[in-house]
């Protein structure tokens, strides 16, 4: 019998405390992983929020601004672009494709965005994941609107529900609404996790249908009314968008483009790469992921302390056989090993079991986590980061572990063959 | 035959202990010799048993076993030389309560390679079946230590301080947790399998009802100055 089968049996034999380390520092293991994948998924949710887009291109204000309301649904532009500056852009001969975005009207707290068929087409995100419908279509007529799946599920729309889009974006009821001209559902679009959920998608033409009577900013009144009967899609001109995506051709042309953009002529604009800006916007909301990170650090201290007290507390039942052990020649050295081995072991089962847990429960609440949370786990299951924090935990364990081992190393040699308790 | 065993003008004390706990001027035991060191608890006959096994070092004097001086070894060295050369059988307590009576008796050969290459070519299961059988223990080899009697355990303590044939036996008490009648019964099966190889024992113990099995007896408080030295002082003032 090999010397170290002794720890192995030693551990057996005392079960439940060994099972209880193991599961303490397995929790604490699986949360420290869960914290790191989570923390993966949600930053490649969010620098991936959209994909493909080589450009996103505004009025001059900042990127951050820019990307929030284009990309977020979050706060609102300052100036549009004349649709002649889009026309200009949109026939760039590096161009591929152009989605342009229409802001500033809402339905019952979620945005209204007006685009053309570009984006059902072109609109990419978390890789090469495209817009896709549930029910329905998109729409051909003006009163037409497509909704994302949690504007339909929050507020239970059909397809074929006539909804009412209301002048900016407010929460609860609006102050100014179209109610003249009423929408129709004919299109819910599938679950994304991304602000594509919270949306509204009407055609530019419609957009400029419901402001048609409007005269600068203001409401029409009963005599400037046109009703929607009368508006025919021919005499509709856009003549403003607030934003647009870009495709380039080719990769290269990106950073000449951008540059050709921002320091258009006509009218001030500006040009952003969405993954420059994402990744800056991410490393803004690093604080949340440090503390995450830290406090789950923490845990994992707390189940190596807990293993540390299970085994501290076990020594003094163990004098006896450390007398034993002695007395047929296991020297200091020996006694250190022995507990080093069981405390490695400990920790070894635990880091597996945590590992374990983690996987299993991720890949069981996958569906879940996408659908409550918008949470995609795309990516490797385990990167090179969690694989070093295990290793991280394993020697911290076998340090840990020293200090129940050295005691009782010293205790053996006080006691020699006799255990004077 | 030769001698195996030789103190002289021993003296250990333990740390911050004001008086020696031992001092003899000399204590020679020969190869095959069965001593019997009778003296009263606390006297100091595991202190002695200590020092022969090498987990305690003598503040001076000679300590010398097997032509081996144990003085001038590291404590590493001491650890390995009892690990092949002695056995050691305690007052009680003797097994490993999670390990089987078989694999308590092969403990020490996962220590010593010198105790596994005394096996020669028999495996170490036979010489354990053989052991059990001379010591009325066979039919437990795969039970439990905690499944057995008091007297049967230190049957099974025995049987493990001399798997791989060590020179000596160190036996500190074995019997004073058996009843009268199993005592001698335990002596006897001792000297059997210890005659096999002209193993030397050395027995230390407070009762003497024991002695008449013993080629020699030695008085502790004979053989240990120190003791003496104590109670005269002690009484002196």
């Amino acid at each position: 019998m090999s010397f170290f089968s002794l720890g192995l049996k030693s551990l057996r034999n005392r079960m439940f405390t060994t099972a209880l380390t193991v599961m303490s520092i397995a929790l604490s293991t699986a949360l420290l992983l869960s914290v790191e994948r989570t923390k993966r998924a949600a930053e490649d949710g969010f620098t991936q929020a959209i994909s493909q887009t080589d450009l996103i291109v505004g009025a001059r204000s900042g990127p951050i601004n820019l990307i929030l309301y284009t990309v977020f649904n979050m706060g609102s532009a300052t100036n549009n672009i004349s649709w002649k500056t889009y026309e200009e852009l949109r026939k760039n001969p590096s161009v591929e494709w152009t989605i342009p975005y229409s802001l500033g009207d809402g339905h019952r707290g979620f945005r209204v965005v007006a685009t053309d068929k570009n984006f059902y087409e072109h609109y990419r995100f978390r890789g090469d994941r495209h817009v896709e419908f549930s029910q329905g279509q998109q729409g051909s007529g003006l009163w037409d609107v497509v909704i994302g799946s949690q504007v339909a599920a929050k507020l239970q729309y059909k397809l074929g529900e006539k909804i009412i889009v209301a002048h900016g974006v407010t929460r609860g009821e609006a102050i100014q609404k179209h109610d003249d001209k009423p929408f129709q559902v004919t299109g819910i679009l599938k679950p994304t996790g991304t602000a594509l959920d919270t949306s509204l998608y009407i055609s530019l033409l419609s957009m400029e249908a419901i402001h048609m009577d409007w005269q600068n900013g203001a409401a029409p009144t009963e005599k400037t009314r046109i009703a929607a009967e009368q508006i025919q899609i021919g005499k509709i001109k856009v003549d403003q968008i607030t934003s647009f995506f870009l495709r380039t051709k080719s990769r290269i042309d990106t950073l000449r483009l951008q540059r050709e953009i921002n320091n258009y002529q006509t009218e001030p604009l500006l040009a952003i790469i969405p993954g420059v800006t994402l990744s800056e916007l991410w490393r803004g909301l690093g604080y949340m992921e440090q503390a995450l990170k830290m406090i789950s650090w923490m845990v994992v201290a707390v189940g190596l302390i807990a293993m540390l007290i299970a085994l501290v507390t076990g020594l003094n039942e163990r004098r006896r056989e450390m007398a034993i052990l002695r007395s047929i020649g296991a020297g200091p050295g020996r006694i250190v090993a022995l507990m080093v081995f069981e405390s490695s072991l400990l920790t070894l089962f635990g880091i597996l079991v945590g590992l374990f847990l983690e996987l299993a429960s991720f890949s069981l609440l996958k569906d879940w986590l996408e659908s409550q949370f918008g949470l995609y786990l795309v990516g490797a299951a385990l990167t090179s980061t969690e694989g070093f924090y295990l290793l991280l935990t394993l020697s911290l364990g076998i340090l840990i572990g020293l200090i129940p081992a050295l005691r009782a190393s010293s205790l053996a040699l006080k006691d020699g063959l006799s255990v004077r308790v | 035959m030769p001698i195996q065993i030789e103190l002289k003008d021993l003296r250990y004390s333990y740390p911050k202990a004001l008086l020696p706990t031992l001092q003899i001027p000399l204590l020679q035991i020969e190869q095959g010799e069965r001593v019997f060191i009778y003296g009263s608890s606390g006297s100091g006959k595991t202190t002695l048993l200590e020092i022969l096994a090498g987990v305690l070092l003598p503040q001076s004097g000679k300590l010398q076993i097997l032509e081996q001086n144990l003085v001038d070894m590291t404590s590493a060295q001491r650890d390995s030389f009892r690990a092949d050369h002695l056995g050691y059988v305690f007052q009680s307590f003797n097994l490993i309560p999670y390990l089987s009576v078989e694999e308590n008796i092969l403990l020490p050969l996962s220590l010593s390679q010198v105790r596994r290459s005394r096996l020669g070519k028999n495996s170490p299961d036979l010489e354990v079946a053989h052991l059990c059988e001379s010591l009325g223990i066979g039919e437990f080899r795969k039970r439990k230590v905690t499944e057995l009697s008091v007297g049967q355990q230190q049957r099974v303590a025995v049987a493990r301080a001399l798997l791989g044939h060590p020179e000596i036996i160190l036996a500190d008490e074995p019997t004073s947790s058996l009843d009268s009648d199993h005592r001698e019964k335990f002596i006897q099966l001792l000297f059997k399998v210890c005659a096999e190889r002209q193993t030397t024992v050395l027995f230390v113990s407070h009762d003497r009802s024991l002695e008449k099995l013993f080629s020699r007896v030695i008085s502790f408080h004979e053989l240990n100055q120190a003791g003496n030295d104590g109670v005269k002082k002690g009484s002196s003032v």
